[in-house]
């Protein structure tokens, strides 16, 4: 049975096919990666996964419940963690407030029990920082407990911002493109990273990365996503020796490679 | 400048920042009560203030949303005192609680059409509601007591009469520091966090699970049921309450006015609407009888709140801490350096009401 389904995904912007007929299934624990060029979609379906846009047709199943309707807050406390292209924390916070602003959905003290400071409240409050002590170790990112946002470098706002999503204990996460932006180094150790994670949470993600080696190495299964629609699909292996891939995405990578250099 | 410098150990710090909050406290408590009795009603003012600018902390600081009906729902609990209190007998903190749970369908009621809408809309939504309960419910005589307004009457517990302006300056007090400690428990927990996430980015508040528009309506309702509680108390502060205050353009006016001092205070700090209202208060009951200043002091006062917005977003509780933490750094030259702050302020004032006497 799979954990994150959809079925036949559209969705256009105008005259512009955003999503073609979009069938993608991901299992539990399983490492999926997601490639296409720029425009190819998949911001696009990582949108319509966390609900913040509604295809025109199709549905999204999280362990086989149709959430196709469901609001993004409800499809967080449901399982559903990601994180942004663009990086979005809460600037005024700390990255332990951060990490802590993630736990809401483990919580459960009401507001009259935090004012008056009950035991329900008391307990809560253990948990959550117990847990962010853990994440924070995971990450690796205990130094950097007291800094806000703005006096972080952004290699390592990325990884707090994945600190932020696991503290969600997300069922399925998903990743878009967690290693842009990020020192060669840090890229490198995202893979271990990941795996890690996936062995620690027991969660499944799915990720969009231009970091060929990096997704390649980690995922289990590719997509290739091209104006919309799913070109390809399986191993990576088999997936870099398609040959729609080779032409729409592997091709254009190379190119910009050499003019690059 | 480094970091390094601060040496204290976080235990420690708590130590001495809770000393130096008692000594304050302290001085706030006794220093009224041995001026005099009018000194006493302007520090209950300024607490009874306090409380009402706590809402505003709660809707406006935490959740981002500027709600301009603080003095609607203290409306409500001015004549919610009248009533029980004076014409039914009830104890206050049973006024005060039964104010609170009455505010909760109207904030219920306006919240769940403003929290649809942001930023200028919501204010504009929450002026027009504010209007409208004025010209409804505060136009019922029979709430209001109609032009002549309703007298409220202070509380007596067991052997204590609290009808003098020093005993009720201290009931205020031991309120208002009761809110604080109940805001500031809100803002360490699930529903606080959630409040401050939603005011910096509501999107990625509502992909951690945080339900964005409920966040919302629960701060307007516990910020509805802390400015009743204050009315409450402005009721009894005042003694005789009319409608006139609670109606446009008053009621605007005065929202306006008390967002003002809270910025000024402190937004995003419980303590900031004492702060604010301390400092607001006591300058105008200095320079209320210099009135050959009254144009320079508006002037000065005008471009003292664009310093603030501009260099203070913290308001005064910034200007505190950053003082606070320069003292730690340098006791001796930090110390030094607030006891100049504090010595002109006090030489200004006091020459200034000496001269106008």
């Amino acid at each position: 049975m799979s954990l994150l389904r959809t079925e036949g995904l559209d969705l256009r912007f105008g005259g512009v096919v955003a999503l073609d007929d979009v069938s993608i299934s991901i299992d539990e624990g399983e490492i999926v990666g997601l490639l296409g060029p720029n425009g190819a979609g998949k911001s696009t379906l990582f949108n319509v996964l966390s609900g913040l846009l509604a295809p025109a047709s199709g549905s999204v199943l999280l362990s086989e419940r149709d959430i196709s309707r469901a609001l993004p807050y409800e499809r967080a406390l449901a399982g559903l963690g990601r994180t942004f292209q663009h990086i979005k924390l809460f600037p005024g916070h700390t990255v332990e407030e951060n990490l802590l602003i993630a736990q809401h959905r483990h919580l459960r003290s009401s507001v009259l029990a935090a004012m008056l400071r009950l035991p329900s409240w008391r307990r809560d409050e253990a948990e959550a920082r117990d847990r962010v002590d853990a994440v924070l170790e995971l990450i690796d990112l205990e130094r950097y407990r007291h800094h806000r946002p703005g006096e972080l470098s952004y290699g390592t706002l990325r990884f707090v911002e994945l600190a932020v999503v696991l503290s969600l204990q997300p069922r399925v996460l998903l990743l878009d493109e967690p290693a842009s932006g990020i020192a060669q180094r840090e890229a490198e150790a995202l893979g271990p990273l990941l795996r890690e994670i996936r062995d620690v949470l027991g969660c499944a993600i799915f990720l969009i990365e231009h970091d060929m080696p990096l997704l390649l190495s980690v995922s289990e299964r590719v997509y290739a996503l091209d104006f919309g629609k799913v070109i390809a699909h399986g191993t990576p292996e088999e997936v870099t020796a398609d040959d729609h891939v080779l032409s729409s995405y592997l091709g254009r990578t190379r190119r910009t490679d050499v003019a690059a250099n | 400048m480094s970091t390094k410098v601060i040496t204290l150990t976080p235990t420690t710090q708590h130590a001495r920042r809770g000393t130096a909050l008692a000594v304050a406290l302290a001085a706030a408590a006794v220093g009224p009560l041995l001026l005099s009795d009018f000194a006493s009603f302007i520090g209950a003012r300024i607490a009874v203030t306090a409380i009402i600018g706590l809402s505003v902390i709660v809707v406006t600081g935490y959740t981002g949303q500027l709600s301009l009906m603080p003095y609607t729902f203290a409306g409500i609990g001015v004549f919610v005192a009248a009533h029980t209190i004076t014409g039914w007998g009830w104890p206050f903190w049973f006024a005060a609680a039964f104010a609170a749970a009455l505010s909760v369908p109207l904030s219920l009621l306006v919240g769940l059409v403003a929290v649809r809408l942001r930023g200028f809309y919501f204010a504009i939504a929450t002026l027009t509601f504010a209007s409208a309960v004025g010209a409804t419910l505060f136009e019922w005589d029979a709430f209001t007591g109609g032009q002549k307004g309703l007298p409220v009457s202070r509380p007596v517990i067991g052997p204590i009469d609290f009808a003098g302006d020093r005993a009720y300056y201290l009931l205020c007090l031991v309120t208002v520091l009761l809110l604080v400690w109940m805001v500031m428990g809100l803002q360490d927990s699930r529903i606080g966090r959630a409040m401050t996430a939603v005011r910096e980015n509501e999107t990625a508040a509502a992909t951690l699970g945080i339900n964005v528009m409920k966040t919302k309506l629960v701060a307007f309702m516990v910020s509805g049921m802390i400015a009743a509680i204050g009315g409450v108390f402005h009721g009894m502060l005042l003694q005789h309450v009319t409608r006139t205050p609670y109606q446009t353009p008053f009621v605007e006016a005065v929202g306006v006015t008390l967002v003002i001092l809270v910025v000024v205070g402190g937004m995003r700090s419980p303590w900031g609407p004492f702060i604010g209202a301390a400092i607001i208060y006591v300058q105008l009951e200095v320079f209320r009888t210099a009135l050959f200043l009254q144009y320079f002091i508006a002037a000065v006062t005008a471009v003292a709140f664009v310093v603030v917005l501009l260099r203070l977003p913290d308001g005064l509780v910034g200007l505190i801490k950053h003082e606070a933490a320069a003292v730690r750094r340098a006791p001796l030259r930090g110390g030094v350096r607030v006891a100049l702050i504090i010595a002109v302020n006090v030489v200004v004032l006091y020459g200034i009401w000496r001269l106008s006497r």
